[in-house]
């Protein structure tokens, strides 16, 4: 199984940091967005990580795209 | 060693137009929503969400909530580092810029005697690698900001 990032939301909500990932499993299905972190640090290691555990996947069967950079608060 | 194009791949001839139409757009994924709802800090610009990626905005809207006024705080969008709406609710009310495309931003709400300050976000604004939505503000105050912005990504 390969997980390619499309898109990462990062926003605030009553006092909350929450980071969200849109992902695309197994290409050509469609996106599908989640919940990834909540009040952690947003970096690309922890993202690797949560998405990891998330799929059930090793990091390297993630695909992050060049164009993706880890969003900043 | 394989040669040539893929099977699924045929060449078409336009001049005799071997096809009766060709369809050419952007392939985009499911739309998507951002949904903020944040306090903002006082006299200063407080970032309240952004998406990274490569997609297209499709529309939304950012409207601040408080029992005081806002009339002179300013609304952001930024696209690729690129603020491409930064104008205040005041300065969109006298120019009258109220329809989309004017801005990033344009005029939807502004009462200042029910304190009521929205804008819309316009369509068709497309992101090579992120956008953002901030807000700044100038009245002293720590209103709730509200967005709903949709999008979609590559």
């Amino acid at each position: 199984m390969m997980i390619e990032i499309r898109g990462l939301e990062l926003r605030k909500e009553t006092g909350d940091i929450i980071l969200s990932s849109i992902v695309t499993v197994n290409y050509p299905e469609d996106c599908e967005k989640k919940e990834l972190l909540r009040n952690k640090p947003v970096n690309r290691g922890q993202i690797l990580t949560a998405l990891s555990k998330m799929y059930e996947v090793k990091p390297w069967q993630i695909v992050w795209p060049r164009h993706i950079k880890v969003p900043k608060v | 060693m394989a040669e040539g194009l893929p099977d699924y791949h045929r060449p078409i001839d336009v001049a005799i137009q071997t096809m009766t139409e060709i369809v050419n757009r952007p392939k985009y994924g499911a739309a998507e929503i951002l949904i903020i709802n944040s306090a903002v800090g006082i006299n200063q610009e407080t970032w309240l969400g952004s998406i990274a990626g490569k997609g297209m905005i499709y529309g939304g809207w950012i409207t601040v909530d408080l029992q005081g006024s806002q009339w002179n705080s300013i609304p952001i969008l930024r696209i690729d580092n690129e603020e491409v709406g930064r104008t205040s609710f005041a300065n969109l009310y006298r120019y009258s810029l109220t329809k989309e495309h004017n801005e990033g931003t344009y005029l939807r709400a502004y009462d200042i005697t029910n304190q009521i300050y929205t804008v819309g976000i316009s369509h068709g604004f497309t992101f090579e690698t992120q956008f953002e939505i901030l807000y700044y503000e100038t009245h002293g105050l720590t209103p709730t900001v509200y967005a709903r912005i949709i999008y979609a990504l590559t």
